[in-house]
């Protein structure tokens, strides 16, 4: 029952979107071709907005996941460090470990070259 | 922790690892070296897994991690699965710059497959399916300048995160429903009580999810693609293995399911419906690796049979098990064959083959035969079993509609066998030079027929198995 009523508001909120959306636009004519061109301050942009690019940052952005990760997890791991003992050590040492692989892996793919 | 439970598995990622640190210092032609390696991984994953076959069957790592008798054979066939495809690809992987990686991405793989057979708890589940999909999706791309190939591993990805995704959310409401991830937690839930609306879409999810990696019918479509585009180890891997896992997975949760939920009429659905798809698909194919894909889609829906009688007849899930270890032999040495003879694709450029090349013709004929299940082909008996727990289960109607299919299915199996039996041509055959892949081509046509032989044996060992209460 509660999935019914989850799935009435949903379709409420959608309807009432799509309603407020089309109200202001019904007796609008649709605009012509160079109004709805993308625009390029001022000018017409030379290039697709489609066209594929090399995402240089991407292989970066992958890297850092595996240095953030290793200091998110050793703040909490830092402070149970004194109880857990010989355990806690073997267990970070076990993630540092597996995320120093990837590393040494991006390190030999070149990752660390910018070109 | 009881890390002693999981070593098969550990051994498993730390050979994969080494094998990627290896990757990233050795040269090219020492590459061949990662494919002992693997090797050796799997011989040590297999050694341990026989040693823990003994031990009672019990869930473990707070009940997350089943190792029961269909945990661990379904293992064993998956490893040596995955030790023949290993075997049969050095040559053809040679020239590839990333030719080690790719066996570091193949342990990755068996490694979720194995999840998924043992998992015993819904997010192990949905970690052991995406592990498995993950380290696929470049398997199958992996001639990524080949267009057909990245038609492939596209159409293979696109799926796999629909299905992945559907899963997820099936998890996602179960755990909704009950509160709980774990097996025994959701079963005793569910037999408490519960929505029938809410259980019905988590369900519908997970089989759909699950479908995916076992090729059948809403989720299958990938498959011919990648049994025809990606390379020819890679299509006798994802053809055979993610199937042995998922339908263990697949066997394993709808166990859990209350008896109000009609599983068994879904699943029998989704079993015609494959099986019958598959063949007809395959009768008028003219691309033999295509073929092969299709007929993998209709074995599906034979596997699926043991599902729909798992509970109302005793044998239903060691016949589950050996019917796919037979298939996974026949399947492979299908496609051992095809790889040693480079690829070869065409139907027309099979014709005549039995005089120029006459054992890979044998193989082939006796692989095709096992598939159809012609005895004293191992083939023959895992399909024996499959019928007789369907009649023992009170579904004579759905072995009916399966050897109905068997029967269409030996039309386009010997539509191969004709033309290179009977035709006149000479062609000109290419095989892979070097030892790997006509020894692995040799090994599984002898497997074909020794695990024929001694199938009795097999059955003893596989005849107590299920799943751990």
């Amino acid at each position: 029952m509660e999935l019914l009523t989850l799935l009435i508001v949903l379709l409420l909120s959608l309807g009432a979107g799509l309603l407020v959306q089309w109200l202001p636009m019904r007796h609008q004519p649709i605009a012509t071709y160079p109004q709805r061109a993308p625009f390029l301050g001022g000018g017409t942009p030379d290039s697709h907005a489609w066209s594929r690019y090399h995402v240089r940052y991407y292989p970066m952005t992958l890297l850092l996941i595996a240095f953030e990760m290793e200091m998110m997890f050793m703040y909490p791991w830092a402070v149970v460090f004194v109880e857990k003992g010989m355990m806690a050590v073997m267990e970070m040492g076990m993630f540092l470990a597996i995320l120093s692989v990837g590393i040494v892996y991006a390190w030999r793919e070149g990752v660390f070259k910018w070109q | 922790m009881p890390i002693g439970d999981v070593l098969p598995e550990i051994s498993l990622t730390l050979g994969a690892v080494i094998i990627v640190l290896f990757a990233a210092f050795a040269r090219q032609h020492q590459h061949v070296w990662a494919a002992v390696l693997a090797l050796l991984t799997i011989g040590l994953c297999i050694g341990l897994t026989f040693t823990q076959w003994d031990g009672p069957p019990r869930l473990t790592f707070s009940g997350v991690w089943a190792l029961d008798g269909m945990a661990l054979s379904s293992k064993l066939v998956v490893l040596i699965a995955g030790a023949l495809v290993i075997a049969m690809s050095p040559e053809w992987m040679q020239t590839d710059r990333r030719h080690a990686e790719y066996y570091a991405l193949m342990l990755f793989a068996l490694l979720g497959v194995i999840m998924m057979a043992s998992a015993s708890d819904t997010m192990e589940l949905v970690v052991g399916v995406l592990l498995s999909s993950v380290a696929s999706y470049p398997l199958a791309a992996y001639h990524r300048t080949w267009a057909p190939a990245l038609e492939a591993g596209m159409k293979y990805f696109l799926m796999g995160a629909l299905t992945n995704t559907l899963l997820t959310i099936g998890v996602v409401v179960l755990f909704g429903l009950t509160g709980n991830t774990g097996y025994p937690e959701i079963a005793q839930k569910l037999s408490v009580g519960h929505d029938s609306l809410a259980l019905t879409i988590a369900t519908a999810s997970i089989i759909l999810g699950l479908s995916f990696k076992l090729a059948a019918f809403p989720a299958h479509a990938w498959m011919p693609d990648v049994a025809q585009g990606s390379p020819a180890p890679v299509a006798a891997f994802l053809t055979v293995i993610p199937k042995i896992g998922a339908a263990v997975a697949l066997a394993r949760f709808v166990s859990l399911m209350p008896p109000d939920v009609a599983w068994r009429a879904i699943v029998a659905l989704i079993s015609v419906t494959t099986m019958t798809l598959g063949n007809v698909a395959a009768l008028r194919q003219t691309d033999v690796r295509r073929l092969l894909g299709w007929s993998s889609v209709s074995q599906s829906g034979y596997a699926l049979m043991a599902i729909v009688v798992m509970g109302t007849s005793d044998q239903a899930l060691p016949a589950l098990v050996f019917f796919l270890a037979s298939y996974a032999i026949a399947n492979l040495a299908a496609f051992a064959v095809v790889t040693y003879l480079r690829g070869r694709t065409a139907l027309e450029s099979y014709q005549g083959l039995a005089r120029q090349a006459p054992i890979a013709t044998t193989i082939l004929i006796a692989s095709l035969l096992s598939l159809v299940g012609i005895p004293p082909l191992i083939g023959f008996f895992g399909k024996l079993m499959l019928f007789s727990v369907t009649i023992e289960g009170g579904y004579a109607w759905l072995a009916f509609v399966a050897a109905a299919n068997t029967v269409v299915s030996l039309f386009y199996y010997l539509r191969i066998v004709a033309r290179m039996m009977f035709s006149d041509t000479r062609p000109t055959v290419h095989v892979l030079v070097g030892q790997w892949a006509r020894t692995t081509m040799i090994v599984s046509g002898l497997l074909l027929i020794v695990g024929g032989l001694g199938a009795e044996m097999l059955m003893e060992f596989t005849d107590s198995i299920g799943f751990v209460r």
